[in-house]
C-alpha cells in the first residue's frame, strides 16, 4: 500500500493517511478484508508517531472504512462503495450547477466551459 | 497496566531551585517527549525516574512497583542513554560488555553483536578511541540488548550530526514496533519529537506546564501576528503570551479556532512549532506571559 | 554484589602487570612486606575509585540493577580481596627473594606484617572510604587517591614503630603477649571498619547523581 505524506501541508497527517486510505477504498484498490499494515509497522515506514497512525486508524473505523481485530490488525471493512458513490455524484452535480450558473453569468459558452474542464481533468 | 511511569507530586527542592508537585503519567507503548529550557528541571525529573536522586516527598511508581522494595527489578527493565560518558575509556567495548551482560537477566548476545554490527561498532578497541557518537551507540547497543521494556534517554542527540540522528529515529521507530516497550527521552531537539513523540511533557520553572497528545500541540496552539490595535484587554485573554514590537505584536494561543474568530483575517494565524511554544511560552526577551 | 567486586578488579585490566612489577620492585629493594602490601593495597583500591569516577561510574552502576547498598558494600569487600592477592604476591616474593619468610630489615615476623598490614589498610579505608563518597568529584579524586596512598605508608610506618617502641620502652606487650597484642589491634581496626561502612552506606543513600 502506498501514501504520500506530507509533513509541510496544513493538512493534519492522520487525515492524510485516513483521506488516502478512503480513495483507495473508494476506487476498489483496497478490497474487502484486505490487511493494512500494522499502526505500529505504517509509523515506522512513514516515519511518524505511532499516535499519529493510531488517530487514522481509530477514525478510519469509526467511519466505518475499516474494523480492527485484536492480536491480529487492521482489515478494510465490507464497502457499500453505490452508496458512497451516490452521495458524492450528488454533491458533485450541486457544485457543477453553480459553475454553470456562474459561467452563465460572465457569458462563458459550454463550449470553452468544456474546454477547460478537459484542461483541468486532464492535468 | 497502562502506565510505566507514574509520578505523584513529586517534591524536590535545592538551594536555588526546586521541582514542585510534579504529576506525570507515562503511557506504555509510547514515546514521550520532556522538553524545557536548560534549568527548568527536565533532568531531575528524569533523575528522579532512575532513582538516582530521590525526591523529597511524593511518589515514584515505575511499572508499578517503587524504588524502595524493588529497585533491581525495576533496574533490569530499564534501559539508559545519557548525554555524558559512563563507559570506562580503558576498556575495549567487549570488556565493557562482558562486565554489564551478567548484570541483567534479559541479555541476549546475539542480539549485541547484531547491533553492534548494524551500528559498525569495533569490539575490540578501547573506547576512547570512540567518537562521540560511536559512543552513543555504544550505549544504545547495550541499553537494547538486555531487552528493556523502558528507555529512558536524557539528551540523547546532543552534540550528534543530523545523519546520526536520523539512524537513531529509524532505531527508535524499529522499537516502538513492539507495543510493549515505551520510551522517554528528554531533548532540545524538537525537530526529533515531532517525528516519533507521541505524547509531549513540558517542563517550566519545576513544574510541569502541560503533558499533552502531540496532535493537541498541533492542532490547538497557533501563533498570532497582527497590528498592536488589534489587542485589548479582552482579545489579550486569547493568549498564553504575547511578544510586542514597534511592528505589532505576536502571541501563542492555545485554542486556535478562538483565535480566528477572533482576528479572522484581521491577523496572520499560523500552526505553532514545539519550538514556538516552548519559546512563548518560557517568556523570553520582550515576551510578556498572559495570566 | 560479586559482580560488582569482580568490576572493581578487572577493571584495572593491564594495570595488574604494573602493579605486580611495582610490587617486585619494593621487594627487591628490601622493604617489608607491611610496607608492600600497604602501598599496593591502597594504590589498587584508589584506582578503583579513581578508574570509576572518570568514568561516571557511580551513575552507572546505579542505573544497573544494583542497589546502593550492594555498591557501597561491594568495595568494601574489594579491599579485602585486594589485600589477599597482594598479601599473597608480597610473601611468594619474599619467599622467593629472601629464601626466607621475612625479610632482613624488619623486627617483625612475617604473620605480624600481614595483621599490621590489614590493621594498616582497615583503618586507612576506615577513614578515607566515607570522605570519598562524600566528597570525591572528578577533579578532586586524585588528591584522594594521593592522601590513601600517603596515609597507608605512614600507617605501616607507624604500625612498625609502635610495635618497637611498646617492645623498648614499655613492657605493655611483654605482658599481655604479642599474640593478643596484635589481635586486639586487628579486632579494634575490624570494628572501625564495620562502622565506617555503616557511615558509607548512609552517605551513598543520600547521594545524588548528576
Amino acid at each position: 500500500m502506498q501514501l504520500l505524506i506530507s509533513n509541510s501541508s496544513k493538512e493534519p497527517i492522520y487525515n492524510q493517511i485516513k483521506d488516502q486510505i478512503k480513495q483507495k477504498v473508494l476506487s476498489g484498490e483496497l478490497q474487502e478484508g484486505h490487511a493494512l499494515p500494522s499502526m505500529r509497522q505504517l509509523a515506522k515506514d512513514l516515519h511518524i508517531s505511532v499516535i499519529t497512525t493510531k488517530r487514522a486508524y481509530e477514525e478510519l473505523e469509526k467511519e466505518g472504512y475499516i474494523y480492527s481485530i485484536i492480536g491480529k490488525g487492521s482489515f478494510i471493512a465490507e464497502q457499500n462503495v453505490d452508496m458512497i458513490k451516490e452521495k458524492k455524484l450528488t454533491a458533485m452535480e450541486e457544485k457543477l450547477l453553480e459553475v454553470i450558473a456562474n459561467s452563465k453569468e460572465i457569458g462563458l459558452s459550454l463550449k470553452e466551459l468544456k474546454e477547460w474542464i478537459t484542461i483541468l481533468y486532464e492535468e | 497496566m497502562d502506565h510505566v511511569i507514574e509520578l505523584k507530586n513529586v517534591n524536590k527542592s535545592y538551594n536555588h531551585f526546586s521541582v514542585s508537585n510534579v504529576s506525570v503519567q507515562i503511557k506504555k507503548g509510547f514515546v514521550t517527549g520532556i522538553i524545557g529550557s536548560n534549568g527548568a528541571g527536565k533532568s531531575t525529573i528524569m533523575r528522579m525516574i532512575l532513582n538516582l536522586v530521590k525526591p523529597d516527598s511524593g511518589d515514584v511508581h515505575i511499572f508499578g512497583m517503587d524504588y524502595a522494595k524493588h529497585e533491581k527489578s525495576i533496574k533490569d527493565r530499564i534501559g539508559f542513554i545519557y548525554s555524558e560518558d559512563v563507559l570506562y575509556d580503558e576498556l575495549t567495548l567487549q570488556d565493557q560488555k562482558k562486565l554489564i551482560a551478567p548484570c541483567y537477566s534479559q541479555w541476549d548476545d546475539t542480539l549485541f553483536r547484531q547491533y553492534c554490527d548494524t551500528f559498525e561498532l569495533p569490539l575490540k578497541q578501547k573506547l576512547k578511541s570512540f567518537s562521540k557518537g560511536m559512543k552513543v551507540k555504544a550505549t544504545l547497543a547495550i541499553a537494547l540488548s538486555h531487552k528493556a521494556d523502558l528507555l529512558i534517554m536524557d539528551e540523547p542527540t546532543a552534540g550528534l550530526d543530523p545523519v546520526f540522528r536520523r539512524e537513531f529515529l529509524d532505531i527508535m521507530q524499529d522499537i516502538m514496533l513492539d507495543g510493549n516497550k515505551s520510551i522517554v527521552l528528554s531533548t532540545h531537539i524538537m525537530s526529533d519529537l515531532s517525528t516519533i513523540a507521541d505524547y509531549i511533557t513540558y517542563v517550566q520553572k519545576g513544574r510541569i506546564a502541560f503533558s499533552k497528545e502531540i496532535h493537541e500541540l498541533q492542532e490547538n496552539y497557533a501563533v498570532v501576528r497582527g497590528g498592536i490595535e488589534l489587542l485589548d484587554r479582552d482579545t489579550e485573554q486569547c493568549f498564553l503570551a504575547i511578544k510586542k514590537t514597534r511592528t505589532g505584536f505576536e502571541g501563542l494561543s492555545a485554542n486556535l479556532n478562538e483565535a480566528e474568530s477572533l482576528f479572522g483575517n484581521e491577523a496572520v494565524i499560523e500552526k505553532a512549532s514545539l519550538e514556538d511554544i516552548m519559546y512563548y511560552m518560557q517568556g523570553g526577551k520582550n515576551v510578556a506571559v498572559v495570566n | 554484589m560479586l559482580l560488582l567486586i569482580k568490576k572493581d578488579l578487572v577493571i584495572h585490566k593491564l594495570s595488574w602487570l604494573l602493579y605486580f612489577a611495582m610490587l617486585l620492585f619494593f621487594m627487591m629493594f628490601n622493604k617489608d612486606v607491611l610496607f608492600v602490601v600497604a602501598i599496593m593495597s591502597a594504590i589498587v583500591i584508589m584506582n578503583t575509585f579513581h578508574f570509576d569516577e572518570l568514568a561516571n561510574g557511580n551513575k552507572l552502576w546505579n542505573s544497573l540493577p544494583f542497589t546502593r547498598k550492594e555498591i557501597v558494600s561491594a568495595r568494601y569487600n574489594t579491599l579485602l580481596v585486594v589485600l589477599i592477592i597482594v598479601t599473597t604476591v608480597a610473601m611468594a616474593a619474599a619467599r622467593i627473594i629472601n629464601g626466607e619468610w621475612s625479610s632482613a630489615f624488619s623486627s617483625l615476623a612475617i604473620w605480624e606484617e600481614v595483621i599490621g598490614s590489614f590493621i594498616v589498610m582497615t583503618v586507612s579505608a576506615s577513614i578515607f572510604f566515607p570522605l570519598v563518597y562524600k566528597f570525591a568529584q572528578k577533579k578532586t579524586i586524585f588528591t584522594f587517591v594521593l592522601l590513601f596512598i600517603g596515609t597507608s605508608i605512614a600507617g605501616a610506618y607507624a604500625v612498625s614503630y609502635l610495635y618497637k617502641y611498646l617492645i623498648e620502652s614499655t613492657s605493655i606487650i611483654q605482658s599481655m603477649g604479642n599474640g593478643l597484642y596484635w589481635a586486639t589491634l586487628a579486632f579494634g581496626s575490624l570494628v572501625c571498619y564495620v562502622l565506617s561502612w555503616g557511615l558509607s552506606l548512609k552517605i551513598y543513600k543520600a547521594k545524588e547523581f548528576i
